[in-house]
């Protein structure tokens, strides 16, 4: 009854044609191996200088109480530890402070994230990897160390490889010496760390895998391996037909004010001036969020227009000056609060100078209403108008349509106005609502383009001959216009509906918000209010 | 951070240890069930069911009595161990168990090998183990996970056991009570209806395995005088009324042996290096970490926008709209504004972003599952947080609007 034993493959089974290329053609130079860079014990530290406590408190102004917490979860050196489950909003920080605790503390640990390794298959061997310490080049083909898909063959192999692992890390203990190296190696334990936890969830197989990961510590059951689940939403959102081990619970809360101003202080030229610039725009903008990310790139707008009438940006200003600088930036909070998520793309950074000199004309345009004209894209006149069309198309019900773009001309579609009953108002207010709940219709290929057909011969008459030559050519025109329509299903403007249940073709559905129609119709001059229906 | 004590940090880490190792706690409360001695002493097949909550301790019990009868009769027996989550799918559980037996008894292994070689495979083994009197001993963890699907893989066991020839037990681990009830009507029918319930320690058997766990060896590394502190300060803590307090609180919460061993672990983490005791402060300040409230802390960590859209839908369901989204809950916030005159009013971009911070913070969700095709302002979305929760939330809510607190108790 004796077996065969056969050798675990280590490149994967596809042969791609460079490999076999490669291999038939000995010409052809390969990685060169004394060049590869080959990993030790010293790349699961984290690989640079190794911090002070008192370097990692004040990298994160307002951490104090975390940091405290997790370092004395992970304990002293070698002491085991239960899994620990660290949760808070994003960008309060998780992250980098556990990876720079793990740096201050000098230990060795695996780190993963759920968000790049989208599914088991490459988590396992991410983590595989780097426990084998398997770097992936051209010499091996860019292929992993273990092919590894099911939890039951990665059980398997991470306990042959963190029993490695720890035999190594046993007797690098032995032979260490006392002072702080770089790339020095602490204590006997490894630490498994999971990042972005929270997509796990959204996984094919997450009813499985979920509790696999968490009771991977009581399934492989060595208590030199210690493990840190990262994830943004709480513990409560995780649920489990039979429950499962129950880690240990972090809570990073989010910011706030005060810490928010010492973390936006550090780093900072100018500390008074700063100072004076957040106590006039950290409270409004804290009413909107806490989170770091989203306002410093508000704040770096703003600090900026704070101190335009400052000649020098080293000056220490005193109570006038600031009363001064106060006045200057009133007018701009506001309307930059209503942009606050905005993030700025180029032409509206060069948008910025053209609207100063139109401020400085007279009429006091808030930033916002100064955009009315600007779209903030580019796109030519066709899909313009192919827009519109969808706007209208999902707007109007498709029985108007002949009456709208009848061949004689645009004919005012108004009926005429008599005296609202009760009945009929109540009827507008749950159309109203209707509209509300339901969200713009779907239309079918060909409505689109009869409309596109209409609105282009009347754009066409109404600008005479500068406008769009549709005559001529028009078939090949045609075609131009359906890879703009899949360009534009491509952007997201106009997406697939569903099909129609009696004949089975697509629908489409526009997108657009009634601003931004009304944007591009104003910017190709038609008049789009006139052809929408108004209940 | 301040003066090391060496022997704190060696006591501080022998409690750690202990309280990650559930065999120590075990060690201590065990009562052994004395059906599997029978099945190896007297050389039959059985098969049992433990169930209990989850941490309850059954595996590590089992692990126990394993390695009792691993030192006992050390040739006669061979464990296989197989687990729901890994080996639910029938090929893998028995290659798996192919595995394990070619480990055991030296055997090569081929990976390459089918499903019916290794069945046959697992057939044959029995009955050859069952002719030189050994007993193959099958631990399915995680038991409920295996009787998913067609369950061929216990009924190819249970059947295998029916044999004269063979010697097998098999121990189904699970915190499914019902776990039996899951069984084919052939599986069961194979099945002995053994079960042993993992009840929670009474209260006398908590105090006991308190003080043992928490104590430390007096005759071990740690010096003499430290340990009898130690131990004296341990005492006293443990008789005090307010720890009987904790315990109660926390039994009532969860009455397993691993809530408490987790409870634990904080409060030896919150030990005091410095002096190298545990003290009630270290216990108090455990349970108030352990007992979170996550949608409050979710809530208090919301800007004062989000608190806004969150009251909006909350009067919109009052108002028993069934199906509310983006737009409407805008429209309500228009409403509040126009009728209260906040000072934050937003626009609609910038609430469109808060709408999307609470979509990620888990508040709120969207009913439908599969409406991807419309954008987020038209799905619709419902709460999931009650009325009470958000209330509470906003009163803890430092610096929270007088507007939005008045909408909420109307």
């Amino acid at each position: 009854m004796a077996r065969e034993k056969e050798e675990s493959m280590q490149v994967s089974r596809r042969a791609t044609r460079s490999s076999t290329f490669s291999a038939n053609n000995n010409g052809i130079e390969l990685g060169k191996p004394n060049d590869s860079y080959i990993p030790t014990l010293g790349d699961l530290v984290f690989g640079q200088e190794p911090i002070s406590l008192d370097d990692l408190l004040s990298r994160f102004p307002g951490r104090r109480v975390q940091i405290l917490e997790l370092l004395r979860l992970l304990g002293t050196l070698n002491s085991s530890m239960p899994p620990l489950f660290v949760y808070g909003s994003a960008s309060t920080g998780k992250t980098s402070i556990i990876i720079q605790v793990f740096r201050h503390l000098s230990r060795p640990f695996v780190y993963t994230s759920c968000l790049s390794c989208y599914s088991p298959r490459i988590l396992f061997e991410s983590i595989l990897n780097q426990l084998l310490l398997h770097k992936k080049n051209a010499f091996n083909g860019y292929s992993s160390a273990k092919r590894c898909e099911k939890p039951s063959d990665f059980v398997i192999f991470v306990r042959e490889a963190l029993i490695n692992v720890i035999d190594s890390l046993k007797e690098n203990a032995e032979k260490t010496s006392t002072s702080k190296l770089k790339g020095q190696v602490n204590g006997k334990m490894i630490y498994l760390i999971f990042d972005n936890f929270e997509l796990v969830r959204e996984w094919n197989k997450s009813s499985s895998i979920l509790p696999f990961l968490f009771g991977l510590s009581d399934i492989l059951k060595m208590p030199e391996v210690g493990m840190i689940f990262i994830s943004s939403t709480s513990p409560d959102t995780y649920h489990s037909n039979t429950g499962y081990v129950a880690p240990i619970h972090v809570y990073f809360p989010e910011c706030t004010e005060d810490d928010l101003r010492q973390i936006f202080m550090r780093n900072q030229a100018n500390q008074k001036l700063y100072s004076s610039f957040l106590d006039i725009v950290l409270r409004p903008f804290c009413r909107i969020t806490k989170r770091v990310d989203e306002l410093s790139t508000a704040f770096s707008l703003l600090f900026k227009r704070y101190c335009e009438p400052l000649s020098d940006l080293g000056v220490l200003p005193n109570g006038e000056m600031k009363r001064r600088l106060f006045s200057h930036l009133q007018p701009h909070i506001a309307p930059s609060l209503n942009e606050i998520f905005r993030v700025a793309s180029q032409p509206c950074l060069e948008c910025g100078v053209n609207q100063e000199t139109r401020r400085k004309g007279g009429a006091r345009k808030s930033v916002g209403s100064g955009d009315l004209d600007d779209i903030g894209f580019h796109m030519s006149t066709s899909a313009k108008y192919l827009l519109v069309s969808a706007f209208l198309a999902s707007r109007n019900p498709a029985t108007l349509d002949a009456s709208l773009f009848d061949t004689t001309g645009v004919s005012d579609s108004r009926k005429r106005k008599r005296k609202a009953s009760e009945k009929s108002l109540e009827q507008k207010e749950a159309a109203e609502q209707e509209l509300l709940m339901k969200g713009p219709g779907t239309f079918s290929l060909e409505r689109l383009l009869a409309i596109f057909q209409c609105i282009t011969s009347v754009g066409e008459e109404e600008e005479g001959n500068d406008g769009l030559r549709v005559d001529e050519g028009s078939n090949a025109l045609m075609s131009d216009i359906l890879l703009q329509l899949t360009s534009l299903c491509n952007s997201n403007f106009i997406v697939n509906g569903g099909s129609c249940p009696l004949e089975g073709s697509t629908r489409y559905r526009s997108t657009l918000s009634e601003d931004l129609a009304m944007k591009v119709a104003r910017s190709i001059k038609f008049p789009l209010s006139k052809y929408l229906y108004r209940r | 951070m301040g003066k090391e004590n060496p022997a704190a940090e060696k006591a501080s880490n022998l409690l750690r240890s202990r309280l990650c190792d559930p065999n120590f706690v075990v060690k201590h409360l065990s009562d052994s069930p004395d059906s599997n001695y029978s099945s190896v002493t007297e050389a039959c097949n059985n098969s049992i069911l433990l169930l209990g909550p989850r941490g309850s301790g059954k595996i590590a019990v089992l692990e126990l009595i394993l390695t009792d009868l691993l030192l006992e009769y050390p040739d006669t027996i061979s464990v296989i161990k197989l687990n729901g989550l890994l080996h639910s799918d029938d090929c893998c559980a028995f290659k798996e168990i192919a595995r394990q037996l070619c480990m055991e008894h030296q055997l090569l292994f081929s990976k390459m090998a089918s499903f019916d070689d290794n069945s046959q495979f697992m057939i044959e083994m029995l009955r050859e183990c069952g002719l030189a009197h050994k007993t193959i001993i099958f631990v399915l963890d995680e038991f409920d996970l295996f009787a998913q699907g067609k369950q061929r893989l216990l009924y190819s066991l249970l059947d295998a056991m029916q044999s004269v020839t063979s010697q097998a037990v098999v121990i189904g681990v699970s915190c499914r009570l019902d776990a039996d009830q899951l069984l084919e009507k052939r599986v069961r029918s194979r099945f002995s209806h053994r079960k042993l319930l993992f009840l929670p320690p009474s209260k006398e058997d908590m105090q006991r395995l308190l003080e043992h766990i928490l104590s430390l060896p007096v005759d071990s590394s740690l010096p003499h005088a430290y340990a009898v502190e130690f131990n004296k300060k341990i005492k006293n803590i443990l008789a005090d009324g307010r720890f009987k307090e904790i315990v109660n609180t926390l039994v009532n919460l969860d009455s397993t042996v691993n809530h408490l061993l987790r409870f634990l672990f904080l409060a030896v983490s919150y030990m005091d290096l410095e002096s190298g005791f545990l003290s009630f402060e270290n216990f108090k300040t455990a349970l108030s970490n352990s007992h979170r409230q996550p949608k409050l802390e979710c809530i208090k960590d919301c800007s004062i926008l989000e608190l806004y859209i969150l009251v909006c839908m909350k009067r919109l369901e009052v108002k028993e709209q069934n199906s509310y989204n983006f737009n409407s809950v805008m429209k309500e916030y228009k409403s509040i504004h126009d009728s209260f005159q906040t000072s934050d009013y937003y626009s609609r971009n910038v609430c469109l972003r808060a709408f999307e911070h609470l979509l990620q913070r888990e508040l709120i969700c969207f009913t439908d599952n599969r409406g991807y095709s419309q954008s987020v302002e038209f799905r619709p979305v419902k709460l999931l947080i009650s009325s009470i929760e958000l209330h509470q939330g906003l009163k803890s809510y430092c610096s929270c609007p007088v507007i939005l607190l008045k909408l909420v108790e109307r």
